[in-house]
């Protein structure tokens, strides 16, 4: 699930592979952006106190709008029905509804029961006779594979049909031992289950994107450079060759990929291997987070703000939120991730958005190195109502890009390419743990046409690097009032050139 | 004590119920004319008779449970109310002899004393020892610690009389008066003017004595000679009796004694202190700087400050004050500041009109800044609770280091160079003022008032607390919504806004008008004995109330234009802008003042001094790494959860220059590199020594939020984090030097190993604890944590657990039943995997860490073989370590009791499983009663169904069968059962079943011990 802080690449290649009890020496965690004291005028962090005798680790949250409730699940088992969490001083009140339950990676509520993704099984439990516990806990499948406590399982919240998508880590987080780790699963809501790519590796949470597509949140380590999101695509072949094993018990998915060269490219092996989902946005290790988690997508409907229908983010170890946004140009997904705000308590495991429109964030520091101080927390971000100046999107167009802002743009500066500094990168792609940023490239911006607005400005740029994570660092733009960018980063994963109007 | 009348819960009641005004009762008792009694029963005791009764170990075996923090707490505020009942109830009930808690050091002076040293020689813990030597409420090293002369308190343990025996060592700190040493006789003095005073005599000649007082070590007193009526030798040694009951056990003795024995040899742990030097003032033109920064000097004149990082202090964001603040208030305080509020740095601006023209000009502006105001006065009583929450608070986390104490009723106790608070009463609403103290920076950005990270309802608390007086001494609050605001006076408030400058220092609350302000002369071309700098500014010139030190130092500040600062000069003008220096000393400017000294408080008293003194800034720079100092400095972190003061917020644009700062000046340590081979066994060789066998660093140190049993200091896995390699490096060398007040013993004192059977230099082994730390939060768990023991405790109701179980794949399902009797249920290979009696599982190897373990049965289980339970009697599945491919788990339900009723499939065969724990009528022993119905739709024949495995199965004249390690099982539905011979010498028993179409089969099986 999370990424193994360590650097096993060495070890892989030489075939050495000492048992995972050993726990080689930790790198730096990563420098905090140093925007959080800034990000509080907009967003403001607040406490959800958890009481003392519960150890509340927030593993996935749901929300009960009829009664204003938050639901949270924990990595030790148990589900908490919460009041209170909503209110704008909260001091909630917990009601435990069920407990027993091993490490809880996604709940739902459904038709009156609860659909709870759990590490050996999803779960459908029910409160039979209303007495607010839990007394019927059907199993709706279980049909993959548990050997091994790193086999963790992340379901989604119900899909348009009532599907559960569960996205199976490796076992040890290396190996695919049993049935289906390193799978995705599609479990129906009578309990069929349907596979739905290969190739996972240790994934941090599963959902849809903004356009309803499900995506799930993969870590760095072995095939994969960084972190990404990748979309879950029915037949696909999400980047991590080890668990191939498992074809047979799936025919409907036809014959086994062709093997990826290690040391090679992305870029070259897609086209060598068909089935091969190019990641769709990747987040540059460290700089936008170690190990990214949980995420969400804002249908508030502007009650948190300017980045409605954006896909809001957590990272594990550097207990950050962050921002993204997904296209598919070409038949590809593709996008552009944020920094957003940082300054978690804690590792962040899962996002979820209230009826008011606030973020729940929550998780542990349990088991991986972690930035945040506390054991476990569950925080809520407020909106203030205060809009930053920030780089809302940026989309690709055909001959560059197009970056829109939240407020309007200083037009002259805004007007001047000399304002938008450009790179480019990618990572090796390989067997060994993450990858250097390789090939890096800088591309010209050429022309920069502020729109009427001054809401978007629009980019011709030459030299994009197919395949490359393109950087855009604007620390000269000013907005139209003035201000400073909040966050001046945004990196855009450009898997395909879009050769007329870009297809939402 | 008096628990032999009363019982000990009588006088913990007492105690709580003193505390709940404590400080009515501190102002209501004569303490002074009670205060000679006390002074000559001496301290230790009054430690023992509190903690006992409340440091009993919680359920999780952590000792900081709440009613121990709590006694803790109050006991600093109680300590004289404490002594005194505790004085009078030893002299007039029973007298010493009866002390509950003396019995330790009785119980050992009662052995005898070379037996006891031979004891602590062979079976004292030497670190545990030095780490006792150190600890607050022992706190040997206070006295014994190396000094000279006139400093040196007790005898230095290191040059004892060459003919000093071990017994005799043992029998000084037992009895510290039985034989005191030379040169450390004490006295006892009686002065004219009628004071009794007790302690050593420091110096003597013929004008004056210099005694060291016996009730505070630290001072000492001059006594002319002239005045002393009569002195006369005590037979009481200065060093307190009873110290020893400080200990918990005889084992803590030993360790103690061993340690002392040893300080001959290997030196004292504390071989180095650092010294305490003369307060450093600032120069005057330093001083002056600080306060042009302060009153914000450029406001009005066209300067530059020397330095860019040190800002100015504006002044509060109006709009909120306009809409929030008393408008009654604000129009007296505009028209007269100081008198509105002593002290303020708000200067009158208003000097040149006369009384009735200032009080028009002061409304005029006053309606300009309400124009837009919210709310009404909250006239609701404070909340008595939240009133006493928030004098704890007031009194705690802070406030103290630069406002006036205040009583429980919020008067205020002068005390020189506070911060005035006025009438906050007056000022603001509790709700404004709540609003204001939750997060102070959003309406003063300026960073004096800092955030000091209060909850929302802390601030409310503080602001019950603060406000109080509005309702106590006022029938009726200030009729604030008599107040109107008049429109045509708007407009013209915000001109003599303007007029008067007040845009100087404030935004414009109606927004921004770009008019120019104009400015005055440069600062340095003023004559600087006119104007403001004035004993009365004349005219409309800005009267800010200098006094005379303040005058000079501005002028000498303005005198040596430009001023260049140097790095350490901008770190010294920051620390004192926002009174850093109320807190923290660095390099001996400022640190806390012995007056407001008991305002710093601590949840643990062993962590002495350091447990609730802010940590010095002298050579931060050296010692922090950056990016930590920043997490302090700007995101609030801390690491010190027992010291009850915080650290403020003051904000980054405000302070977080201080960071580069501090690591420019301050010295980068560079060390010899030690070499090592590997760096795994070095790692290794570090959990080791950080452990209970070596130097025991978890006997104080916290690992991963688990506090050791001695002292919450600060956690391991944070070291690496926030240290410089090299400053580890020297000060576990020496903690002495770094931090005078320390309670961390040296392990290396003056080059000697106090545990000289580890390998190694003491730098070999510091690298080691350090390529040991470096693994943060990862860093495994040394020997000797005391461990959040977890237990999933049954009550009344059933408990389960779904997880990995010994012998049970990672589909386990553990049942803790009421009345002790467990199982756990193999969801994977539908099987009951195990039985067991008494508690039900320790969860901690799947609930710590990433949760690699099992969860472990408390109790011993009687485990059966794999494989399904229910299977074809002639194709059964031949077990691997695959799953069984035609059984299904389908869930199970809970009955009103929570136990659960298992469900699953074998082909087309549903099976139910559900067990109910009861008591065995004939033996009244725990028997355990399993029910399973068999049904399918169709006709299936030659099924059997596993009742019990084990290695011999005998069937007894009961008919039970004895399936080993005590257990018994019987088959009450009738079925018969035969016992089937396994291929590895197991047995199975098993009974046969022929299931017909849609009809019930039902097995009830007995579990049961004898």
């Amino acid at each position: 699930m999370l990424t193994l802080l360590i650097h096993f690449s060495a070890i892989m290649r030489t075939g050495l592979f000492l048992s995972l009890a050993w726990l080689p020496q930790q790198e730096p965690l990563g420098e905090y952006w140093g925007t959080g004291e800034a990000e509080a005028k907009y967003y403001e962090i607040v406490d959800l106190p958890l009481p003392e005798e519960l150890a509340v680790e927030a593993g996935s949250f749901e929300v009960l709008p009829e009664t204003d409730q938050l639901v949270i699940a924990t990595r030790r088992g148990d589900i908490f029905l919460v009041y209170g969490a909503f209110d704008e001083h909260p001091q909630p009140s917990f009601h435990k509804f069920a407990s027993g339950l091993d490490e809880i990676f996604g709940i739902a509520y459904q038709d009156g029961s609860f659909v709870v993704t759990q590490q050996t099984e999803v779960t459908r439990i029910t409160d039979l006779d209303k007495n607010g516990s839990a007394d019927r806990f059907d199993t709706l499948s279980d049909v993959w594979g548990f050997r091994n406590y790193h086999e963790f399982a992340f379901g989604s919240k119900p899909d348009s049909e009532g599907n559960i998508w569960v996205a199976l880590c490796l076992s040890e987080s290396y190996r695919s031992k049993v049935p289906f780790r390193g799978w995705c699963l599609k479990v129906t809501p009578d309990g069929q289950v349907l596979p739905v790519c290969s190739g996972l590796r240790s994934p941090g949470g599963v959902g849809p994107n903004e356009h309803g597509v499900m995506f799930y949140a993969e870590s760095q380590g072995p095939w994969n450079g960084s972190c990404s999101l990748k979309v879950l695509q029915q037949g696909g072949f999400m980047g991590h060759p080890i668990s191939f094993n498992w074809y047979d018990l799936a025919p409907e998915l036809g014959t086994t990929p062709v093997e990826p060269n290690t040391n090679s490219r992305l870029e070259i092996e897609r086209q060598r291997v068909k089935e091969l989902v190019p990641y769709a946005v990747v987040f540059p290790y460290k700089r936008m987070g170690r190990s990214i988690s949980g995420f969400v997508v804002d249908n508030s409907a502007g009650k948190f703000g300017p980045f409605q229908n954006q896909i809001f983010i957590g990272d594990f170890s550097l207990g950050v939120v962050m921002r993204a946004t997904t296209e598919k140009v070409n038949e590809v997904w593709q996008g552009a991730c944020h920094p957003f705000r940082e300054g978690f308590d804690t590792g962040l495991l899962a996002l979820q958005f209230t009826p008011q429109g606030d973020l729940i964030a929550g998780g542990t520091n349990r088991g991986w190195p972690v930035r945040g101080p506390k054991a476990y927390a569950v925080q809520r971000l407020d909106w203030t109502g205060l809009t930053p100046f920030e780089m809302k999107t940026v989309n690709v167009t055909p001959n560059g890009f197009k970056i829109t802002f939240t407020k309007a743009v200083d037009r002259e500066i805004a007007a001047r390419p000399a304002t938008y500094q450009m790179s480019t990168f990618t990572h090796i792609y390989w067997q060994g743990y993450g990858s250097p940023e390789v090939d890096q490239t800088t591309p010209t911006v050429t022309q920069a046409v502020v729109a009427a607005d001054g809401m978007s400005v629009n980019l011709q740029i030459e030299g994009r690097v197919q395949g490359h994570v393109h950087e855009f660092h604007l620390p000269e733009m000013r907005s139209a009032e003035g201000e400073e960018l909040l966050h001046k980063d945004a990196f855009y994963t450009l898997n395909e050139i879009p050769k007329a109007a870009v297809n939402p | 004590m008096i628990r032999w009348i009363l019982g000990p819960e009588c006088v913990v009641r007492s105690f709580l119920n003193l505390t709940e005004k404590p400080r009515a009762r501190r102002s209501s008792l004569d303490l002074k004319g009670l205060r000679h009694v006390v002074t000559n029963w001496r301290a230790p005791c009054k430690l023992i008779t509190l903690d006992r009764p409340f440091a009993r170990r919680s359920t999780s075996g952590n000792i900081a449970d709440h009613s121990g923090q709590r006694v803790l707490e109050f006991h600093q505020k109680l300590i004289p109310i404490a002594r005194f009942l505790l004085a009078c109830m030893l002299t007039c009930v029973f007298g010493s002899h009866a002390l509950h808690a003396q019995k330790l050091t009785e119980q050992l002076a009662a052995e005898n004393s070379a037996d006891l040293a031979d004891a602590a020689r062979e079976k004292g813990d030497i670190i545990r020892g030095a780490i006792l030597y150190h600890q607050g409420n022992v706190n040997c090293a206070k006295c014994h610690r190396p000094a000279a002369g006139s400093s040196l308190i007790g005898p230095d343990l290191k040059k004892l009389a060459p003919d000093t025996t071990d017994a005799f060592i043992v029998e000084s700190i037992l009895l510290p008066s039985k034989k005191i040493n030379e040169g450390f006789e004490t006295y006892i003095v009686a002065t004219t003017d009628g004071r009794v005073l007790q302690g050593t005599v420091v110096e003597r000649d013929p004008t004056k004595i210099i005694l060291r007082d016996g009730e505070n070590v630290d001072r000492l007193i001059t006594l002319k000679q002239a005045k002393i009526d009569e002195i006369e030798p005590s037979d009481k040694s200065i060093m307190p009796e009873g110290l020893v009951d400080q200990l918990k056990s005889r084992q803590q003795f030993l360790d103690l004694v061993r340690y002392v024995l040893e300080v001959e040899v290997r030196g004292l742990a504390s071989d180095v202190m650092a010294q305490a030097a003369p307060r450093r003032q600032l120069a005057p033109e330093l001083n002056g700087l600080a306060l042009i920064n302060n009153l914000n000097c450029v406001g009005c004149h066209r300067s530059e400050l020397p330095n860019a990082s040190l800002k100015p202090k504006m002044g509060p964001d109006l709009a909120w004050s306009g809409k929030r603040l008393n408008p009654h208030y604000i129009a007296e305080f505009i028209a007269d500041p100081q008198s509105a509020k002593p002290g303020t740095s708000m200067p009158h601006l208003l000097g040149g009109l006369d009384a009735q023209e200032r009080r028009r000009v002061a409304k005029s502006i006053t309606h300009f800044l309400t124009a837009t105001r919210e709310g009404s006065f909250e006239t609701t009583v404070p909340d008595k609770q939240a009133v006493l929450r928030g004098a704890e608070l007031f009194d705690s986390v802070g406030c103290v280091a630069c406002h006036a104490p205040r009583e429980n009723d919020a008067t205020e106790e002068p005390l020189g160079d506070s911060i005035p608070l006025g009438d906050v009463a007056r000022k603001y609403d509790r709700n404004a003022l709540a609003e204001f103290l939750e997060d102070p920076l959003a309406v003063r950005p300026g960073g004096r008032m800092p955030n000091m990270q209060l909850s929302h309802f802390e601030a409310v608390d503080l602001a019950h607390f603060l406000t109080q007086a509005t309702v106590l001494t006022q029938s009726t609050p200030e009729p604030w919504d008599e107040w109107l605001v008049i429109e045509d006076q708007v407009q013209a408030g915000r001109e003599l806004f303007y007029e008067y400058r007040c845009i100087a220092c404030h935004v414009d609350p109606s927004g921004s008008d770009k008019r120019p302000l104009p400015k005055a002369q440069p600062l340095h071309e003023l004559n600087l004995n006119q104007g403001c700098l004035e004993a009365e500014p004349r005219g409309n010139a800005p009267n800010f109330h200098l006094n005379d030190d303040e005058v000079q130092a501005i002028q000498s500040a303005l005198g040596k234009n430009p001023l260049q600062l140097t790095e350490q000069q901008q770190i010294d003008v920051t620390l004192k802008m926002f009174n850093c220096v109320a807190c923290h000393d660095r390099d001996h400017l400022g640190g806390i003042t012995a007056e407001r000294n008991s305002h710093f408080q601590t949840t643990n008293l062993n962590l002495g001094d350091q447990g609730r003194i802010p940590p010095t800034l002298t050579n931060v720079g050296t010692k922090l790494q950056p990016e930590w100092m920043r997490d302090v400095l700007v995101n609030g972190r801390s690491v010190r959860p027992y010291m009850k003061t915080r650290m403020p917020q003051f904000g980054e644009s405000n302070v977080g220059h201080l960071v580069p700062l501090f690591q420019e000046v301050d010295e980068q340590l560079q060390i010899e590199p030690v070499t090592f081979d590997d760096q795994k066994e070095m790692r290794e060789f570090g959990l080791r020594i950080a452990g209970n066998k070596g130097l025991n660093c978890v006997a104080c140190h916290t690992y991963k939020f688990n506090s050791s049993d001695t002292m919450p200091a600060v956690d391991l896995t944070e070291m690496s984090q926030r240290l410089k390699k090299a400053w580890f490096h020297q000060y576990m060398q020496s903690p002495g030097r770094f931090t005078g007040n320390t309670v961390m013993p040296s392990f290396w004192p003056g080059g000697n190993a106090i545990r000289p059977d580890i390998e190694g230099e003491p730098a070999y082994q510091i690298e080691a604890l350090w390529q040991y730390l470096i693994d943060g939060r990862q860093a495994r768990m040394p020997s000797g944590v005391v461990r959040e023991s977890l237990e999933i405790v049954v009550g009344d109701e059933t408990k389960i657990l779904r997880r990995t179980y010994p012998s049970i794949g990672k589909r386990g399902i553990g049942v803790g039943y009421p009345g002790g009797v467990n199982l756990a249920f193999d969801a994977e290979q539908l099987r009951l995997g195990m039985i067991w009696q008494g508690k039900f599982v320790d969860p901690g190897g799947v609930w710590t860490g990433q949760g690699s373990g099992n969860v472990r049965p408390l109790g011993k289980p009687i485990q059966f073989a794999p494989g399904p339970d229910l299977d074809d009697a002639n194709d059964p599945w031949l077990v691997d370590d695959g799953r069984p491919p035609n059984h299904r788990f389908l869930g199970y339900t809970l009955d009103e009791q929570r136990r659960p009723k298992f469900r699953y499939a074998f082909d087309n065969i549903d099976v139910t499983d559900f067990f109910t724990p009861v008591s065995d009528e004939a033996t009244d022993k725990p028997l355990l009663r399993r029910s399973v119905t068999v049904s399918s739709a169709k006709e299936r024949d030659k099924l059997r169904f596993r009742v019990a495995s084990g290695t011999e199965i005998v069937q007894e004249d009961s008919g039970a069968f004895a399936v080993g390690n005590g257990m018994h099982v019987r088959v009450a539905s009738g079925q018969t059962c035969e016992v089937v011979e396994l291929p590895e010498g197991n047995q199975q028993l098993l009974i046969m079943l022929d299931v017909p179409a849609n009809r019930e089969v039902q097995l009830v099986i007995e579990y049961f011990w004898k």
